[in-house]
């Protein structure tokens, strides 16, 4: 009878005992459980982000969360989980401290510092645009695109550090590279890709991340006229262009097609009234038309394409009035 | 008798209203000075007419009317251009035509033009000329991304240029003193700019951008800051950078289809949000950015005559949202508006409505102030025309 009795006793005791053993341990261990997550998780100078208190790995809940910016206590924060910031511009710091009190006394707290970094893709499609076009080129299905990171504008050197591309979740160059801060890829199926950017330290650790949509368009033809004495003409032709003098020459520009299929396009053709016709002029991309008497209005098309990558490829119209 | 007599008076009488009759039609008030319409000195007619009261600007009035502040300067079309002259001279504008690179230099006010020289460029399509417009660097066909240029030099009394080239495939270029040309070309690490000096012909490397498609703003001297953008693309993201010899700076300007005019003080740029373009001036002084009322593109304004102010040319009008492209591709024009734009608060006063001052539809780009300050001048994008706008 004593003996159960003190077996009664001692698994109450455990029973009463074991929750504080188990709260010093988790007090032990809360700095491990306690985290401050940023979304952006890599902020770029300037750039307003959010600070969420994570302390839901801790076995206990706690009661009041304080938040300190660059060592001041900011009440209006007070037992807010999640609370806004901007990052400070490049070269400066940010410290953001997370306090968690616990409802048995005592508290576990965090520090979190920012150092924003800006991390620039450049994105340069290798697709056609004319010489006088001031902008850039966009990509197109199938055509190449480079890129190019640019980290706190090459204060860093790309050789320092560890590059990681991927696209649409595919890991380029099939892993992290040391100094790999440009790539080539091919745009895939779709309107848009996912470029993901991951760069660390030659010690591995995380240094920035930059997600990008990479767009894709379809590629259109504007016409232009050639001047024999000035040139190329940069005000695009409308859809009717009228003969004036005796014969006109125009090119077609096939905006956005991909570099290669525009140098050796497998299918090119020009029709006048529907009938194929040979380009007169040296440039297949250029045609010279020529008044023959009378007047009347003609339908004149181009058309351009990959026969293998069907999607590379363009075609348009427009009339000659005589 | 009586009857004879009555007859005789009758016929006098007769022949006297003829006379008179003859004297009023041919000879009467024909030795005169006019009397209503008289244009000699004052005083001149006799009393009791009116005199109506001398305007008092009539020279003004009448030169107005002949000479407007908006005019054309040109029928050929231009590819570069640079005011000679200063405030107390006549000014004159030395231009380099489109397709032959002929050089020539028109009059301001009397519009006449003078050939200077007649050394051909083929298919000239892009001219850079030194603030005196005595030197100017021309690239040729036109067609091609790069190219080598030819950099001539106006000799007095001469039809030709002395010239030089450099045989590079030259991306883009600038005079940007007497003595300096900045210019870039492709290499295996990217667009290398370099220094040319005008003077003794020496070239050297200053600063390679790390990417390929590059928007250059190069400084006064080769010893100033340059800034550089990656080509605007409305779907595509840029970013600002600055070289100060070979270093290179972040500048805290990014954005969809940005460009960029950068200054001493103020970062004034446009970049897409939302499939909107809007415009921004950043303070480089005080951090701060405020919002432009105008849509601000670079290669329509020009600083002002103070660092707080900028000319635009601008139409006031619902941009597509492939803009910068669809202009860039000539399928997007404007009839602009000619405005000064307070660069700290972004507002703007309009200076003159092309359209109803000219009746032409007139798409600025490379706006410029001449050195003189009194004019700004700039080309019709619609058919490459130069004109003018006195201040």
């Amino acid at each position: 009878m004593v003996d159960i009795d003190m077996k009664y006793i001692a698994l109450t005791i455990v029973a009463i005992i074991f929750p504080y053993f188990a709260l010093a341990q988790a007090v032990q261990f809360g700095d491990q459980g306690l985290a401050i997550d940023l979304e952006p998780a890599f902020p770029q100078p300037g750039q307003a982000f959010t600070a969420t208190a994570n302390d839901y790995s801790l076995p206990i809940q706690g009661t009041t969360i304080r938040w300190s910016i660059n060592g001041e206590l900011r009440n209006e924060y007070l037992n807010e989980r999640v609370i806004p910031g901007t990052a400070p511009l490049l070269g400066k710091e940010m410290t953001i401290k997370l306090e968690v009190s616990l409802p048995t006394g005592g508290s576990v707290s965090i520090e979190r510092t920012i150092a924003p970094v800006n991390l620039d893709i450049i994105l340069e499609p290798q697709t056609r645009t004319p010489a006088f076009f001031k902008g850039r080129g966009l990509p197109s299905i199938g055509s190449k695109i480079n890129a190019t990171a640019i980290v706190n504008g090459n204060k860093v050197l790309p050789s320092s550090l560890i590059y990681t591309w991927r696209l649409n979740s595919t890991v380029l160059e099939s892993g992290s590279i040391q100094g790999r801060n440009n790539i080539s890829f091919s745009m895939p199926q779709g309107r848009r890709a996912t470029l993901v950017l991951d760069v660390r330290e030659l010690n591995g650790e995380p240094l920035a991340q930059r997600i990008i949509d990479v767009p894709s368009v379809t590629p259109s033809i504007s016409f232009y006229e050639i001047s024999t004495l000035y040139g190329f003409k940069q005000k695009a032709v409308g859809t009717a262009v009228p003969l004036l003098g005796d014969s006109i020459t125009l090119r077609a520009e096939p905006y956005n097609l991909d570099l290669a299929t525009y140098n050796e396009p497998d299918h090119l053709e020009w029709k006048i009234a529907g009938v194929r016709t040979q380009s007169s002029a040296g440039n297949p991309y250029e045609i010279t038309l020529a008044a023959t008497g009378g007047s009347g209005r003609v339908p004149v098309s181009f058309h351009v394409r990959n026969t293998v990558q069907l999607l590379q490829g363009s075609q348009g119209s427009f009339d000659i009035t005589y | 008798m009586k009857q004879k007599v009555f007859i005789i008076f009758g016929i006098i009488f007769l022949i006297a209203l003829i006379a008179l009759w003859v004297y009023l039609f041919f000879f009467y008030g024909k030795d005169e000075a006019p009397r209503f319409t008289d244009l000699g000195p004052e005083g001149s007619l006799d009393g009791g007419v009116i005199i109506p009261p001398t305007p008092l600007e009539p020279v003004v009035a009448t030169t107005t009317a002949a000479r407007p502040r908006l005019r054309q300067l040109t029928t050929k079309p231009v590819i570069g251009f640079m005011e000679a002259g200063s405030a107390t001279t006549s000014l004159s504008v030395t231009f380099a035509e489109a397709g032959t690179g002929h050089i020539f230099s028109v009059d301001t006010l009397s519009g006449s033009e003078v050939r200077l020289s007649n050394t051909t460029v083929a298919e000239a399509n892009f001219a850079s000329f030194s603030p005196s417009g005595q030197i100017v660097a021309l690239r040729s066909k036109n067609d091609r991304r790069t190219s080598p240029i030819t950099i001539g030099r106006l000799n007095p009394g001469e039809s030709n240029l002395t010239t030089v080239e450099i045989d590079k495939q030259v991306l883009d270029f600038a005079v940007i003193n007497e003595g300096e040309l900045m210019y870039s070309h492709k290499t295996s690490e990217g667009i290398e700019n370099r220094v040319y000096a005008l003077t003794n012909s020496s070239d050297r490397p200053l600063f390679t951008v790390p990417f390929y498609e590059t928007a250059m703003r190069w400084g006064t001297t080769s010893s100033s800051t340059h800034y550089v953008y990656p080509k605007p693309s409305y779907l595509l993201e840029g970013y600002v950078y600055s070289y100060r010899g070979s270093v290179m700076n972040r500048e805290p300007i990014q954005g969809f289809g940005l460009s960029a005019l950068i200054s001493v003080a103020h970062v004034s740029y446009s970049s897409m949000s939302n499939f909107e373009t809007e415009s921004f001036i950043y303070n480089r002084l005080t951090g701060t950015t405020e919002r432009s009322s105008l849509v601000i593109i670079p290669e329509k304004c020009t600083p002002g005559l103070s660092i707080n102010t900028l000319w635009c040319g601008s139409e006031i009008t619902d941009l597509p949202i492939e803009f910068p492209d669809s202009w860039y591709r000539g399928q997007l024009a404007f009839s602009d508006t000619i405005w000064e734009l307070d660069l700290e608060t972004g507002s703007a006063i309009a200076l003159v409505d092309t359209l109803a001052a000219s009746g032409r539809e007139i798409d600025i780009i490379n706006m410029s102030k001449g050195q003189s300050g009194t004019a700004l001048y700039f080309i019709n994008k619609n058919d490459n025309t130069l004109w003018m706008y006195e201040l």
